[in-house]
């Protein structure tokens, strides 16, 4: 009996939060949701020109196999750009309110979640404007990718948000990481015109594998169980180490901030 | 054990000093050698304090500035925790440490009322079945769909007052939060404290400055000063002592 009202309070606390968050988050702005929209697809132009146009990647669908791999990344930097800041940016409620702040960030990473699913219907339109059919695996892969997308971006929170409470230097080093792991996971390039004995800089790159699963679910309509068990690896790994940091260290969070 | 609601047994609780690394890396280097000790140096705040507040008290928490009134209180939320020592607390704890703490400033009244009553642990169900007497008792009245951000602090800090003391609190920790409010609104604050004296189901923890409201609304009182328990008793002899030490000073 008790368990279930808890549980029940813990479906309610994620909830409020999220409400909180989503009609926080583009407040006052006219534009509002469409910018998690626009936001990709002005990147996706601006690749189109330099990489598609001055460079001339010779690439059927670029627009499409952009689109399916930038949709996913601005749902993953998004998440894991807001680490660092993920407790320190709500000193009151660290401070003064006593629940599991642990909630903060997964719900930060649910709305960048939902944003993302928001885009999905504008990437199938794109897809089919271009003569493409989306796959019917789709139906499955989607959720599947999202959850393991999920795990590795809230373990990366909890971990990066944890530890940046005592080290600020932190949020600067992201950021350059993050502006690597970009250029070295196959966005704006595919997987196969990078020369195999590169390849394993590819799997060592965390975020690399579950792009590669975005882009094969969303444009080749398949899953690519290979990079997929690297994936559900890194999420893993991410999950354990942001967890047990978090534990470790969350009774300093109210003394340090 | 089951009629004491909070427990303190030798609790310490020290915090961290700044000198060090948050100062940046050059100030870290610079200072390497003395930055590495005062690492470790921590201010202790609070020294081996027990004491044990007994379910359905109306207790007080009085001292100077910075003795570590609020640490307790932060103690007893769980907000914090002790470097030493073992606290217990039975009951669900409402704390109220800083006026309109978790309030979203853009969001409306009636919306930070769920909000903040699910962030002190009641079901949003729960929340809903209190939402219309707690904005009646705030009396914020038309202005409960209005974004918070444009109520006036008096407006802030009545309905952060409602949402705790409406939403049936078992363990209520108040700091200093009863100086605000109109004369009338302060009354109906009074009014409830008293309504708590004498449930046994509410027990109440209140910091404040204002030894008034301890002789009016308390059964006891904890002075704290230098680190630890100076005091505890009936309100009347604790506030007293610690009138006649301070105040002769003057």
């Amino acid at each position: 009996m008790i368990n279930r009202k808890r549980l029940e309070w813990y479906r309610d606390l994620l909830l409020v939060l999220l409400r909180k968050d989503l009609s926080v988050r583009y407040h006052g702005s006219v534009l509002g949701y469409l910018w998690s929209l626009l936001n990709p697809l002005a990147q996706t132009g601006i690749y189109l020109i330099v990489f598609g146009h001055y460079m001339r990647f010779n690439m059927p669908h670029y627009t499409i196999v952009l689109l399916s791999a930038l949709f996913p990344w601005q749902w993953i930097s998004n998440s894991i750009m807001h680490g660092p800041v993920c407790f320190i940016a709500n000193p009151t409620l660290i401070k003064k309110v006593a629940f599991p702040k642990a909630a903060i960030p997964l719900v930060a990473n649910i709305q960048d979640m939902i944003h993302f699913f928001i885009s999905i219907p504008v990437y199938f339109a794109f897809m089919i404007t271009d003569g493409i059919c989306p796959g019917i695996s789709s139906i499955w892969s989607i959720p599947l990718l999202s959850f393991v997308t999920l795990a590795t971006v809230y373990g990366l929170n909890l971990l990066i948000g944890s530890v940046n409470i005592f080290f600020k230097d932190l949020g600067h080093i992201v950021g350059i990481i993050m502006n690597a792991l970009f250029f070295g996971s196959p966005i704006i390039y595919t997987l196969d015109i990078v020369p195999v004995q590169f390849h394993i800089f590819i799997k060592m790159n965390p975020l690399a594998p579950i792009i590669i699963c975005w882009r094969s679910a969303l444009f080749n309509g398949a899953m690519a169980w290979d990079y997929f068990g690297y994936a559900v690896l890194y999420a893993s790994f991410f999950m354990l180490m942001g967890i047990v940091t978090y534990s470790k260290v969350k009774w300093k969070f109210a003394e340090a901030m | 054990m089951s009629d004491i609601a909070i427990s303190f047994s030798s609790v310490t609780k020290t915090y961290p000093s700044y000198h060090g690394f948050s100062g940046g890396i050059k100030n870290f280097l610079f200072r390497l050698p003395s930055s590495l000790r005062e690492g470790r140096n921590r201010y202790t705040v609070l020294k081996d304090v027990s004491f044990e507040v007994k379910k359905g008290e109306n207790f007080a928490i009085i001292g100077r500035n910075g003795v570590g009134k609020s640490t307790l209180l932060g103690l007893m939320a769980g907000v914090l925790k002790p470097n030493r020592g073992n606290i217990q607390v039975n009951g669900r704890v409402s704390p109220l440490l800083q006026l309109g703490a978790g309030f979203h400033p853009n969001l409306s009244g009636r919306r930070n009322i769920v909000l903040n009553g699910v962030l002190l642990g009641l079901t949003k169900r729960e929340v809903l079945r209190y939402l219309d007497s707690i904005i009646e008792f705030s009396e914020i009245g038309e202005y409960i769909d209005q974004p918070v951000r444009t109520y006036s602090s008096g407006m802030y800090a009545k309905l952060g007052f409602s949402i705790v003391t409406i939403l049936k609190p078992e363990v209520l920790l108040l700091d200093e939060v009863l100086a605000v409010g109109d004369i009338r609104f302060r009354d109906k604050c009074y009014a409830v404290m008293e309504g708590y004296r004498n449930s046994p189901d509410v027990t109440m923890i209140l910091v404040t400055h204002s030894l008034a409201t301890v002789l009016k609304s308390c059964d006891r009182a904890l002075w704290i000063d230098d680190k630890t328990v100076k005091m505890i008793g009936d309100p009347n002899d604790v506030v007293d002592m610690y009138r006649e030490k301070y105040e002769q000073k003057k």
